[in-house]
This record gives C-alpha cells, structure tokens and sequence, in this order.
C-alpha cells in the first residue's frame, strides 16, 4: 500500500459505520479523522494520452470511534443539514375593525431550522482505502 | 584555421567533419529529448518550452545578441593576435577536444537556464477539465497549485472569445495529480453540462469567482 493510504476498509457495520485494518499497532487513536475513499478508473490525458492516475471516489469524512489492536471502527464524521422549513400564516380579520375601512391582515411567519443529519458513506466497499487527514 | 586544414590529409578533414556533424546532431537530440521530456510533464513544462526557446533566440537575434557577438570576436581576435601564431599547426584531437568541451558547456548552461525557467514559472492561473463525471457532477482537472482544497471556483464557458460563468463550482477532492471539481451550482448559460473532450475544451476553471456572482449565490442559498 502506497504511502498516501493509511489502511483499508475490512469490514461494513452499517452505512455509517466502518472497520479499517489499522489499530493502535500502527498509532491509530480514538478522534483520529480519515477520508474514505474508492479507487476508481483511470484518469487519461486527452491531449497527450498519459495516464495520470486512479479516481478517488470520495466516500466520505470520517473519524476513529473505537480502536483494538489491528483494527479501527470509524465513523461518518460528515452532516448534512437539511433545508429550513419556513411556514407562512396569514390571518386576516374583518371584524369590528373592518367598519372603519381598515381590515386587518396578520401575517405570521415561522422558520423551523432544518434537521442535521449523519450522511451516510456513500458506495462504501470492502477494499476501499483510507487516508489520514 | 584554413591554412591548417589545407594541410591536413583529406580523410583527416573528412573524419573531422564527420565527428563534428555526430556531436552536433547529439546537441540536438539532447534538446528534443528535453522537449519530449518537458511535454509529457505539462503543467510547468509544456507552454515552458516555446518560451524557453523564444527566450533563446530573441537572446541571439537582437541588438544585444548581435553586440555581443561582436563583442566576443574582437576580444577573440585580439587574443589570437596577441598570444597565437595563426601559421602554426594544430593537433585535430586538440581541436576535437575544444569543440567537445565548448558544447558541452553550452549544452549544461541550456539545461541549467531550461531548469531555471521551470522553477520560476508559476502554476498557470486557469485549467481545462480532462474528464466529466455526470453522476456526481465532477469535472477532473490536473493538479495545480492555485486549486487548494474547499475553495470556490468559477467554471467559465469560452465562446466567441467571451467567457461566460457557466458554473458555481468548488475543489472537491486533491489527489497527487488530479484535482476534483464538484459543481455546486449550474447558473444555466450552457444547456447541458459538456462531457465531450471538445467540450471539456471550451470551459475553463479558475479560481475566481466575481463578487456578484458569489453575492447571488449567497442570497439564494439563504432563501433555500
């Protein structure tokens, strides 16, 4: 394994969760952060035909949740906020107001902040790589 | 120099002029081998060595080049004059000698002033995409310096030379050497996203994007 990749990914949990074959042997300690990455094509030159090197396939942001001697968990370290839910309400009153020749309109508006969420890696194998960040 | 070599046997001569043209054909196969060499590895080298040998022959073919060679052939003449008999004889491998070392010379002093030039160019101040990934909205370009992680960027459509913000984009993911750029928003100036080499051609990524633009982009992601 090159330098610039840490360790491998051995083992899926769960679409947040990942085992790497990295543990305290190699300095792994808990909060260390990983990128996670796919290899994917080839990356080819148009114009001079040289082949640079493999994709990256980001899987996602990472961080070390438990660590035993020759493997590390890690988990998404990445949220994603979902959009603010904004909700309008306009009232309007033709009461005892309205005899006067002025209607009233009350317009309430309410901004709900969107939930954050744990996003997922996304395309996670086994055999993808980690790098230390 | 004449008088010598009308004294020299005529295979001397020959032999001579036979190891002269080798050892200036191999000057310039060092020179293409450094071209080639210089073009596989584009990014400093590529737009490097036309300028280089721009650099070269404007240095040679000026007023100065010219001033200087003469410069060189007065202080050449006046030494001869002065130290060499003109009617002596010369050794051919004394002669072979001086013209190896001289080119030699000029060949290591090239080389230097070619690395010299490399050095100092700064990375170039716009990339073209290589690649388009549809699926994740990618654009892959080559490394380059002035693309550092997480910075926004602008992709601009080249058309009829007007470039055009096509796309809100932002560096994605550095590897050793490519760069990811991922689209983050499409201000609809092209219909479709290019995909084709051709295409890729015509979009270029800098690493500006003008102040209206990011202003806009801010106040719709604030009303999102």
């Amino acid at each position: 394994m090159s330098d610039r990749y840490f360790a491998k990914v051995v083992h899926i949990q769960d679409k947040y969760t990942v085992v790497i074959n990295a543990g305290t042997d190699r300095g792994v300690v808990i909060g260390k952060k990983f990128l996670v990455i796919g290899l994917g094509e080839v990356i080819v030159d148009p114009e001079t035909k040289e082949e640079l090197e493999r994709l990256e396939v980001v899987r996602g942001h990472a961080q070390v949740t438990h660590v035993q001697g020759k493997i590390a968990t890690l988990r998404s370290s990445e949220y994603e906020k979902m959009a603010d839910e904004r909700e309008i309400k306009k009232v309007t009153s033709r009461g005892g107001v309205a005899i006067f020749g002025m209607p009233e309109d009350v317009v309430t508006e309410t901004t709900r902040p969107g939930e954050q969420r744990l996003r997922e890696f996304k395309g996670v194998q086994v055999g993808d790589l980690a790098i230390a960040v | 120099m004449t008088n010598c070599l009308d004294r020299l046997p005529q295979h001397s001569i020959q032999e001579l002029s036979h190891l002269f043209t080798t050892h200036f054909k191999f000057t310039i196969r060092l020179v293409e081998c450094k071209e080639t060499y210089a073009h596989s590895h584009r990014n400093h080298s590529e737009v490097g060595t036309p300028i280089m040998k721009e650099k070269i022959f404007s240095g040679i073919f000026s007023l100065s080049g010219v001033s200087l060679m003469l410069a060189v052939a007065g202080f050449v003449s006046a030494l001869v004059t002065m130290f060499v008999d003109v009617a002596d004889r010369v050794s051919v491998k004394l002669l072979i000698f001086v013209i190896l070392l001289s080119v030699s010379l000029l060949v290591i002093l090239l080389k230097i002033v070619f690395d010299l030039t490399n050095e100092k160019r700064p990375a170039a101040p716009f990339e073209h995409p290589i690649m388009f990934l549809p699926d994740e909205k990618i654009f892959v370009i080559r490394r380059n310096e002035n693309f550092v992680n997480s910075i926004i960027v602008g992709c601009y459509s080249h058309q009829d030379a007007v470039d055009r913000l096509a796309y809100i984009a932002f560096v994605h993911h550095v590897q050793d050497e490519v760069i990811q750029i991922k689209i983050q928003r499409d201000l609809g100036i092209l219909r479709a996203i290019p995909s084709s080499t051709n295409e890729l051609r015509s979009l270029i990524i800098r690493p500006v994007v003008p102040v209206t633009a990011l202003e806009q982009y801010t106040k719709e992601n604030a009303s999102e």
